[in-house]
């Protein structure tokens, strides 16, 4: 099985060459040289919806009808807080978002299902995944409760409701942005230089993250876990799961990286999605630093409604994480995956965290690696016998398969140089590189320019290499001439 | 006491209050873009890649359809991709950075290529299988196979317990010295006991036997670059080449008896130039080819095209950055099959020697590294004394003859000699010998066809991939007197090509049948196969 990206790829994506030399340049150019508010506000909605329809223009209907069904809601709520229609703006907005994420995702898995249980056969439509319909109806649903919850105050402008739900900072791969986290910015931004450089800054962060590590990580995970023809020796498993958890997770920070940049970049401040989770001790803490739009997400909107850890505590957690697992995929084993972490998460708040916390910290990391690697194991897999292969080979269960072979040597060898950059850039580096320049620049404010000149470079280079790799994946080399 | 004047107060901390130097970090990377970007709208668009060996993308013209579909956004993507200010120097920058972050190994550079099930050829363009090329080609293999069936497509790894030595196949020696396979004219072999239906593992109780997927044959650790060569390693074994075996002998069993068949199998540079050191990487092609020329049936010469290249090691006749051999590797296994075939050997000396210097072939195509670029390959052209006639059939029209030529001197590429794959060429020469061959044959066989001309009176060139006519047809027009099925040792490993050439022997007999079935005539007495397998008519 070839693991697709967990969101729905768009054409344009952040890490093209398309956008990098033609896209991005335009939209900045665009929005500095417009200075009006309003302008700018439908600069960055024209250019998203430019974008969103880069790939498949026909699902921007989509992506508008659930933008204005969900902007006549969130005015509706409002309207009736308090009264004895309150609820249903926000049953209604629920039924249609929800309606719309299980027609186009989930439709075949659940006609697939019933008939693998009971033999009916049901006839369903054969749609295409409309691109960034699991975040932007995330989007809209969290607007409509906070609104509903007077969080919020609704959104009376339909055009500026429309840049928060389609900008494309966030539309396709994330982070789930909360209105209330932006509110204030929608209307009134201000950028400052200091602003841009740190956007760039963190866009070129994410670039790298995508194109020289996720990017590469991927052709590992292809070579090791793609390579169904032959039987996977011990060591190949482990590589190649090592590979696949370093592809998934500088895939999705990366974006999440761009998106944050680009925001920064006209004023917008999204919160963080990723706080390095590799570097955490427990189960618990990992998700509480990895995809955390999406956990915080489902903690305020479905786990506390259903009593939290105050009643039905183990239902609610089972509950949480397998529509978690539910939303990264429509199959079972995305099911399996979440349910496998509530049940870590759920030993933990047993009474495993507390003994975890008497351990000392490299046994809490010798104990999160394994699980989080045999976690990635269920999410890569959607074929059950691929998933079992895999998984014996990994413990040396599957005869007459080798312990080892040359392959895992041979994928480590020619990666020498990229697989300890890979792995020290899951550290917080980045943060902590900022934090001594910071200091330092402070103390020894002579040294400003040449840290200005410093980042300047490693933008530059970081985006030359990010280009090269991106013309290298284009690099289509014929044997003969093709006329 | 006048207290000391108070000092001037420092210059205010500049650089970091200054928005300009704040800019910075922003501006380079943005000014980088845009200079990009303005350079792609204004400089002039390049048609051709000389190192990709295609024509880059042009600006597509799209309809309401291909812009609504998003059809129009991917064509603007290629187009974009493909014409990047400096493409050339960023896909080689891009090549450096990878071989930058892998630890060299014995001055060995590997390069992971993504083979596809043609291997490194692409195939997306090739005719359409038989149906039943497939069965015909599975018939035996299951049968035979010397380790289980689970295990078989383990072999395409070069495991550590995978050398030769642990597969009991004998090590290489010396490179330059590796005895004559036996000279292959054998009588009919006694047909192997028909073993159980499924295998050897079918005999293991209760043991699920799976089908196995063909192994593809891919680079088992990619493209080595040593030394200035670019090498494929070969990781075939005996069993993987059964194939192409059982894929001639089908074609023999159409053939009629009169006509006379030759197999070639030609060894890989590898087999000459891989450095000793080396040599733990790979398989030796010679047992393989050997294994392959056993397996052939009555009435199919198999030719020792490995002992002669390997008396002439020493000469160029392999590229160094391109996976085919030279006009010279191809003039030594022409001279061993016209030998065998006892025609008129043409001296190498006598055809007129043209030179083009620094060719880079499909390896470097491949992998770009900077070793293949500073010693490019002199690409040797010959060019026959005599005058010939040719016509080629295209693939878009396999009707209809356009005038052609076998050399074509100033191509500079690869495409010198043929000037393309062809589904079909035939060349003619007033040698008055008598004899007319048709050449069986992938890209391998380009050079190879040119010699031809020096002792044929006609040759015919089949490109397998291609070709979706009648061989039997083509025989009988031609009045072809031999018939030569020329591959390279890896597309006689790959199944993909061993199902292409199935294909071809499949429609020949269907062509036969048909044919028989109109004249009523009784069917060509064929040549009755050593294996047990007779794919049926």
């Amino acid at each position: 099985m070839v693991w697709a990206p967990l969101w729905e790829t768009p054409r344009v994506v952040f890490a093209s060459l398309t956008f990098l030399l033609f896209f991005l340049p335009l939209h900045l150019i665009g929005y500095a040289l417009l200075r009006a508010p309003a302008a700018r506000n439908a600069w960055l909605t024209l250019s998203s919806l430019v974008f969103y329809a880069w790939g498949e223009p026909v699902w921007i209907v989509l992506l508008l009808f659930s933008a204005a069904i969900d902007f006549v809601h969130g005015l509706l709520c409002e309207r009736w807080r308090g009264s004895r229609w309150a609820k249903v703006p926000l049953a209604s907005s629920l039924l249609l978002n929800l309606g719309l994420l299980g027609l186009f995702k989930y439709a075949a898995f659940a006609a697939t299902t019933l008939h693998s249980v009971t033999g009916l056969q049901l006839d369903v439509p054969a749609l295409s995944l409309p691109i960034g319909i699991s975040f932007y109806t995330f989007q809209t649903i969290s607007y409509v409760v906070d609104v509903s919850r007077g969080q919020v105050a609704a959104q009376r402008s339909w055009p500026s409701f429309l840049m928060y739900v389609c900008s494309f900072h966030q539309l396709v791969a994330g982070p789930i942005v909360r209105y209330a986290d932006i509110a204030a910015e929608i209307d009134r931004r201000s950028v400052t230089a200091a602003d841009v450089a740190d956007g760039t800054r963190r866009f070129c962060i994410g670039l790298g993250k995508k194109v020289l590590l996720a990017n590469v990580a991927g052709e590992l995970v292809q070579a090791t876990l793609g390579a169904t023809a032959t039987p996977l020796a011990a060591s190949t498993a482990w590589l190649g799961v090592c590979a696949f958890a370093l592809q998934i997770y500088f895939d999705f920070s990366g974006y999440s990286d761009m998106a944050i940049g680009l925001g920064r970049m006209v004023g917008f401040h999204y919160a963080e999605n990723f706080r390095h989770p590799y570097v955490s001790q427990s189960i618990g803490e990992f998700w509480r630093r990895w995809h955390i739009s999406l956990g915080r997400f489902f903690r305020d909107y479905v786990y506390i409604p259903l009593g939290g850890n105050r009643s039905w505590a183990l239902r609610n957690l089972l509950i949480v994480w397998g529509l978690t697992g539910l939303w990264h995929g429509a199959s079972w084993n995305f099911v399996a995956w979440g349910l496998y972490y509530g049940l870590w998460i759920g030993l933990e708040r047993a009474g495993l965290a507390a003994l975890l916390e008497r351990a000392p910290r490299a046994l809490r990391h010798l104990y999160v690696v394994p699980v989080l690697l045999v976690g990635w194991v269920l999410f890569y897999f959607t074929d059950l016998a691929q998933l079992q292969g895999c998984l014996a080979a990994m413990f040396g269960l599957a005869a007459p398969s080798p312990q080892a072979d040359a392959t895992a040597a041979r994928l480590l060898a020619d990666h020498a140089g990229w697989w300890p950059l890979a792995l020290l850039f899951c550290l917080p580096v980045g943060p902590a590189l900022a934090r001594w320049t910071d200091a330092w620049t402070d103390r020894v404010p002579s040294w400003r320019r040449p840290a200005a000149v410093a980042a300047a470079l490693s933008n530059a280079l970081v985006l030359t290499a990010a280009i090269a790799l991106l013309v290298g994946r284009s690099y289509n080399p014929f044997l003969y001439f093709r006329f | 006491m006048t207290p000391a004047p108070a000092a001037p107060p420092s210059p205010p901390a500049v650089a970091a209050a200054s928005p300009a130097w704040q800019a910075l970090p922003s501006a380079v990377p943005a000014a980088l873009l845009v200079a990009l970007s303005v350079a792609s709208l204004v400089l002039p668009a390049e048609t051709v890649s000389e190192v990709e060996n295609r024509r880059l993308a042009a600006w597509p013209s799209c309809d309401r359809a291909d812009a609504w579909s998003g059809r129009c956004g991917q064509q603007i993507d290629a187009y974009v991709a493909d014409h990047v200010p400096g493409r050339e120097w960023l896909a080689r920058a891009n090549f450096a950075l990878r071989a930058a972050w892998g630890w060299r190994r014995d001055g060995v550079r590997t390069y992971e290529v993504a083979a596809g099930e043609a291997g490194i050829e692409r195939s997306d363009d090739w005719a359409p299988l038989a149906e039943d090329a497939s069965e015909a080609l599975d018939a035996d293999d299951l049968a035979t196979f010397d380790e289980p069936v689970s295990a078989a497509s383990a072999t395409t790894r070069l495991a550590d317990d995978d050398s030769p030595a642990a597969a009991g196949e004998a090590a290489p020696t010396a490179t330059a010295d590796r005895g004559e396979l036996a000279p292959h004219s054998t009588p009919a072999a006694p047909s192997p006991a028909p073993g159980p239906a499924l295998g050897p593992a079918a005999a293991r109780a209760g043991e699920p036997v799976r089908k196995p997927k063909p192994p593809p044959l891919h680079s088992v650790e990619g493209i080595l670059i040593v030394d200035g060569w670019a090498i494929q390693p070969f990781g075939g074994t005996a069993g993987m080449v059964k194939g192409w075996t059982r894929a001639v002998n089908a074609l023999r069993a159409t053939l009629p008896p009169s006509v006379r068949v030759f197999g070639l199998l030609a060894p890989s540079a590898g087999e000459f130039h891989l450095p000793e050191g080396h040599r733990r990487r790979v398989r030796a092609e010679r047992p393989v080819i050997e294994a392959a020329y056993q397996g052939l049936a009555a009435g199919v010469v198999g030719v020792d095209a490995h002992a002669e290249l390997a008396r002439h090691a020493g000469e160029a006749q392999y590229f160094r950055t391109d996976h085919h051999w030279t006009a010279r590797g191809a003039y030594r296994a022409y001279a061993a099959v016209a030998r065998a075939a006892g025609v008129r050997v043409a001296a190498l000396e006598s055809f007129r020697r043209v030179v083009w210097p620094r060719y880079l072939g499909s390896l470097y195509g491949l992998t770009a590294d900077p070793s293949l670029r500073e010693r490019p390959d002199e690409l040797e052209v010959f060019v026959p004394p005599f005058a010939h006639r040719a016509v080629h059939y295209e693939r878009v029209a396999p009707t209809r003859a356009v005038p052609s030529r076998f050399v074509r001197e100033k191509a500079r590429t690869y495409g010198s000699f043929l000037g393309a794959d062809f589904p079909l060429m035939v060349g003619e020469v007033d040698h008055g010998s008598g004899r007319r061959v048709l050449l069986l044959k992938n890209s391998y066989g380009n050079p190879f066809a040119v010699w031809l001309l020096a002792s044929f009176d006609k040759v015919v060139v089949v490109d397998y991939r291609y070709f979706q006519g009648d061989l039997g047809q083509l025989v009988a027009e031609h009045a072809i007197t031999d018939v030569i099925a020329l591959n390279g040792i890896f597309s006689a490993c790959t199944r993909y090509h061993q199902l292409r050439m199935m294909t071809v022997a499949r429609r020949a007999q269907q062509g036969a049948a048909a044919r028989a079935k109109a004249s009523l005539a009784p069917l060509p007495a064929a040549a009755t196969p050593a294996t047990a397998a007779t794919p049926p008519l």
